[in-house]
């Protein structure tokens, strides 16, 4: 799944329309929530703050996988970068902290990459050679926290440069400027999805196993924590683990009979394959 | 392999190393950064997801330059120390402790070669009068990044000014050519590393078949170069005598035994928490099923353990003399 995370609605009508999002209901006024069976989308406002709490809110309410891919898109300001260009980030540095994250990039995604500075007010001066906004690092921040940054990624428009400043800009013009790179949007959501796929997140263990196994016994946290290894363990070499005959009565005797059920399949089973 | 980033710490911008390298990869993005710690090794990240398309670091490596080798690194000298000019590696072993180690798959080259040169100088003035050995290629392959690190370049000629200085290049690469281009010295050991072929398919990704580097050890051998033969790790299955021992043959009847420095063999060890994360990345791996965690360092059961080693030993006594075998006693 790819959650988006915009500033405004003009920003985020086009995506809602391309994957066919609805609204969540109970999503609430503050940051509105759309959702499609392969896409969530939040609006959250403009400033980092904003993306900040958006972010965690989406995370929240539609509880987020390890492996989904989280994107800012949104528009920004740059020196001279021609109108309607599309960057993704490979620096977001916040511009009143210092602070600066680094999203990996996952293979030749094909877009121009740069430099993304968050402010905290409208930019006119553009005085470092970067693209200019104001809500990457609170998204950044905050979505690593639910996503490992490879997932995480700031896509910017550049609507505004020192010969056309934001005077210019309308709803209009945002809303056919998302529209211009839905197609880029497709290409970046689509890429990091296929990463994740060729890459799954760890497999776990099936819960109703290991409830059939604790049964009435009590275990202490380190010896469930043992029991989901000795599962896991056990799954490599047969996906349906056979544990009949370790239904000792301890929780220490039954995790002893486990690991000798491994150990016995290894060595009968393990072979370079 | 296609590096599309390069992160560049500013204080190695200028580095006519760095130049070098960034000359022969005009096509990638160049991002600017302080230290390689904002970039490598952060929390939330993904090795595996990395391990995919990974970014290329360019860094200095300013303390720790040459550190003293763990315990069962060396063969038989009493001096043994490592040294690490690139961390992570191109090839994706599936029991490698690097990915356990680090969280992310980037490729970190040290450009200042020349401080951790004279670090090994010191190292070597440090023990007058005996040979001190240097191992390269524990935090990645010594020679497969070579076309961008230009390692053998830069560390062959050194070695040939000290004879004293016995240096260990340890590979599974079968890039063999920057070596040809120089001469020899007597002081360089390059030294591979096998697993039978069936465990070199399903868990050494992206290393050349023994075969290849059989024929790349041969090419050595007539060149001059002292080899080591390193079987490390000793890697179980049902049917291992089998393949050990074709493996062996298959070595030791192409390789001149008396052109061998060394041979060697180490039982696969990793330390505890690195494993587990090695585990949480392939959690499916038959080869991680079959090893229980007890105590610090993850190893087979002792007596799988015992028994591979007792076997190694054996067949590989029937080809090396014992002046050259050094079985592990880590
Ligand atoms: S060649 Fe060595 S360093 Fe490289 S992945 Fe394999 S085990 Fe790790």
């Amino acid at each position: 799944m790819t959650r988006f995370v915009v500033a405004l609605r003009a920003e985020a009508t086009p995506l809602i329309q391309h994957y066919r999002m609805l609204p969540e209901e109970d999503s609430g006024r503050a940051f509105p929530i759309y959702r499609s069976q392969r896409q969530t989308l939040v609006i959250a406002g403009v400033g980092k703050i904003r993306a900040a709490a958006a972010t965690a809110v989406l995370a929240s309410k539609l509880p987020s996988n390890a492996s989904d891919a989280w994107i800012n898109i949104g528009i920004a300001g740059h020196r001279d970068r021609p109108l309607g260009e599309l960057v993704v980030a490979h620096t977001v540095t916040d511009h009143a902290s210092g602070k600066r994250y680094f999203p990996p990039r996952l293979g030749a995604f094909d877009l121009t990459s740069t430099a993304i500075r968050t402010v905290d007010r409208p930019e006119t001066e553009f005085e470092a050679d970067d693209v200019y906004e104001m809500e990457a690092s609170g998204f950044v921040e905050t979505a690593l926290r639910f996503a490992t940054g490879e997932l995480v990624q700031c896509l910017k428009i550049v609507s505004d440069n020192r010969s056309s400043g934001t005077a210019t800009i309308t709803r209009e013009s945002i809303h056919d400027l998302v529209v211009e790179h839905l197609g880029a949007v497709d290409a970046l959501s689509n890429h990091l999805e296929q990463m994740v796929k060729e890459a799954p997140a760890t497999r776990l263990v099936d819960a109703s196993v290991a409830e059939v196994i604790v049964g009435a016994r009590h275990f202490t946290t380190s010896q469930k924590r043992r029991l989901a290894t000795l599962l896991l363990r056990l799954q490599a070499f047969d996906p349906t683990p056979d544990t009949s005959g370790c239904d000792q009565k301890s929780a220490a005797e039954l995790l002893q009979c486990l690991e000798n059920r491994v150990h016995e399949l290894a060595l009968k089973q393990q072979g370079y394959a | 392999m296609r590096i599309e980033t390069i992160y560049i710490e500013e204080a190695v911008r200028a580095h006519p190393r760095t130049e070098r390298i960034l000359s022969g990869l005009d096509h990638a993005v160049r991002v600017p950064i302080e230290r390689y710690g904002e970039v490598f090794n952060r929390a939330q990240q993904s090795f595996r997801l990395q391990k995919k398309s990974p970014s290329l670091i360019l860094a200095q490596k300013h303390e720790n330059l040459v550190l003293p080798a763990p315990v069962g690194y060396g063969i038989g000298s009493s001096h043994n120390y490592y040294f690490s000019h690139v961390l992570n590696c191109l090839y994706d072993c599936r029991y490698c402790f690097l990915q356990g180690m680090y969280r992310s798959a980037h490729y970190v080259v040290f450009v200042n070669y020349e401080q951790m040169q004279r670090a090994m100088l010191e190292a070597v003035e440090a023990h007058p009068g005996e040979d001190v050995y240097f191992f390269s290629g524990y935090d990645g392959d010594s020679l497969v990044l070579d076309a961008i690190t230009g390692f053998v370049d830069a560390f062959i000629p050194f070695a040939s000014q000290h004879p004293r200085m016995i240096l260990e290049l340890r590979t599974k690469s079968a890039a063999i050519r920057p070596l040809l281009e120089h001469d020899p010295p007597e002081n360089v050991v390059v030294a591979f590393s096998f697993t039978p072929e069936a465990a070199r398919l399903a868990y050494e990704h992206g290393v050349p078949p023994n075969a290849v580097r059989i024929e790349a050890m041969k090419r050595l051998a007539d060149a001059g170069y002292r080899l080591g033969l390193r079987f490390d790790p000793l890697l179980y299955a049902k049917d291992y005598r089998d393949h050990y021992r074709g493996l062996f043959e298959s070595v030791f009847s192409e390789i001149d035994v008396s052109r061998l420095h060394s041979v060697s063999y180490g039982p696969f060890r990793t330390p505890r928490d690195y494993f587990q994360r090695m585990r949480k990345l392939y959690p499916e791996e038959k080869l991680f099923a079959g090893l229980p965690q007890e105590g610090s360092m993850v190893s087979y059961p002792e007596d799988i353990e015992r028994e591979m080693r007792e076997f190694c030993e054996a067949e590989l006594a029937r080809f090396v003399p014992p002046e050259r075998f050094f079985p592990c006693r880590a």
